[in-house]
């Protein structure tokens, strides 16, 4: 599903690599966290997989397609096959919860009665059904993670990437959206985390790829 | 390395045109919802663009006022010629009938200074200073027209100079010559109307600009995001366009309103003077083909500015 071959990052404002001759795989299916101190790369590499950085060398293959080398052009329909989540949930609060979790679906065009029924099925699936109109400032921290993750997976990506899912819940609430995760995974939806809550990592269970200073130290899990 | 495109998901599955419609139609009416939301701010753009077109298209329906005008003046190329006072009417007479034998001359009509006066009386408005005059101040005066009288410019100017040694003859003036002043400045007018079109038109592009790049920076989040879920650049770019469209539209509207309200405020003053001159001159309104042009124009401004500004802003943000 997800493979990255050599691949370094060093941002054009200079300074150190960012990411230092990075190899590993995911399989389709495969449910992996990638843990490191700040700093150590690891919302760089989640760039790379969305095409919002391109890698300086090296390979980043989707779906044995080399996303480092896609046409501007192509790049909005490699994202559509990956879901997105955010530590700050990167919500739009002018916006309904229901505009927000229909976005993905509405800039493919997709049929007003069909995207209707897949935000419900999304909404339902995070436990937020009946919650359609209200404005997402008007939901808790946990809640309005919710909403990210019922937009990433509303358009039924074979992919998930999330950016420190559960950086401002507390130990119970992390652990309830960790699970959900755990639900989309056992669908056969890819899932990788990006977190540095290493005890949650730890009673998961998961694969762990941990970065330190750009390089990946070690796979253990 | 060739690129793989087979495995890339393109849309076209789920595409269909009514849905592609519908986001458009979607699309023109939310961004008039925002407008409605700030509405002084949508106003205050609009009307910038109004009043910076509203000039050269008001100079354009002034000259063409102007040529309509100089238009109602009778343009065939007469010549008039001022007799001495000492020549009787009879010998002004046997000279019209021999300027009548020239074969450059089509026509020759002697106006008798007797009647010339009576007329001027009646028309001038001066008839009390007239009575108060002891002679006729008018010489007898010979309109003739000459054949080829536009074409041929050099036999004209040849028969003038011909008539001018003619001791009887004081003056003769070809009623022409300030018309083809008034042209030949028209023209010029309308040569510098074009220009302060292009140079007026640079400037709504960069209102157009500036306004849409205010409008990205404050939405920039929105936009961050739609391109996360896998928006195109032709999905983030058509809300702006929409929102040129509606400032270039309803700036084009609002000038062409502008320029026939005042055309509207200085009619009544040019009609009751043109009435002094006895003239039925009254001023047009700007035609409705030009309107639309001028409407057309806005809106290709409003669209065009606002589709560089947000090609160059996504560009610069896909790397």
């Amino acid at each position: 599903m997800l493979q990255f071959i050599n691949v370094s990052k060093r941002y054009p404002s200079g300074g150190a690599d960012a990411l230092k001759n990075v190899n590993f795989e995911l399989q389709n299916g495969e449910m992996a966290f990638l843990t490191g101190h700040s700093g150590a790369g690891k919302s760089t590499l989640l760039k790379l997989i969305a095409v919002l950085e391109r890698s300086t060398q090296g390979q980043v293959m989707l779906d044995n397609q080399n996303i480092g080398r896609l046409s501007k052009r192509n790049i909005p329909y490699a994202r559509r096959k990956i879901g997105m989540i955010f530590q700050d949930h990167r919500l739009l609060h002018d916006h309904t919860v229901f505009d927000n979790v229909a976005l993905p679906l509405i800039i493919t065009g997709l049929d007003r009665h069909e995207i209707k029924r897949r935000v419900r099925a999304a909404l339902d699936k995070v436990g937020l059904l009946g919650k359609e109109q209200r404005y997402p400032i008007t939901l808790s921290g946990g809640e309005q993670q919710r909403i990210g993750i019922a937009r990433a997976v509303v358009n039924r990506p074979p992919m998930i990437l999330a950016d420190e899912p559960t950086g401002n819940l507390d130990p119970a609430l992390s652990e309830e959206i960790m699970r959900l995760f755990e639900q989309f995974n056992q669908v056969g939806v890819t899932v990788l985390i990006a977190s540095h809550d290493v005890s949650l990592i730890q009673r998961m269970g998961y694969r762990t790829l941990q970065l330190s200073q750009g390089e990946m130290l070690e796979e253990h899990g | 390395m060739a690129r793989r495109r087979s495995n890339i998901q393109r849309p076209i599955r789920n595409f269909s045109v009514r849905a592609y419609l519908l986001i458009h139609l979607h699309t023109f009416f939310a961004s008039l919802g925002r407008f409605a939301r700030a509405p002084f701010n949508f106003m205050m753009t609009v009307s910038v663009i109004a009043i910076t077109l509203s000039l050269p298209s008001g100079l354009l329906v002034s000259i063409n006022n102007l040529q309509s005008l100089s238009g109602q003046i009778d343009l065939n190329n007469n010549i008039s010629i001022f007799l001495n006072q000492s020549v009787t009417l009879k010998q002004a007479d046997d000279l019209s009938a021999s300027l009548q034998k020239n074969d450059k001359i089509i026509q020759s009509v002697l106006i008798n200074k007797e009647a010339a006066l009576k007329e001027f009386r009646q028309y001038s408005g001066f008839s009390s200073a007239i009575t108060i005059l002891d002679s006729n101040p008018l010489p007898h005066v010979i309109q003739i027209t000459p054949i080829n009288s536009i074409n041929d410019q050099a036999s004209l100017k040849l028969l003038v100079n011909e008539l001018k040694q003619r001791p009887d003859i004081q003056l003769v003036q070809m009623d022409m010559g300030w018309l083809e002043r008034l042209n030949g400045i028209l023209n010029i007018a309308q040569r510098g109307v074009s220009i302060i079109t292009i140079l007026l038109g640079f400037a709504v592009l960069l209102i157009v600009s500036n306004t849409i790049r205010l409008e990205l920076q404050h939405r920039r989040d929105e936009i961050d995001i739609t391109r996360l879920v896998g928006a195109t650049h032709a999905f983030v770019r058509r809300p702006f366009i929409y929102s040129g469209f509606w400032y270039g539209f309803l700036g084009g509207i609002l000038a062409c309103l502008l320029v026939n309200l005042s055309v509207w405020l200085i009619h009544g003053p040019t009609s009751s003077l043109a009435t002094l001159y006895s003239s039925s001159f009254s001023l047009e309104f700007m035609p409705l083909n030009h309107a639309l042009s001028w409407i057309a124009f806005s809106v290709f401004l409003g669209v065009t500015g606002s589709w560089i500004v947000v090609s160059r802003y996504l560009n610069e943000l896909e790397s």
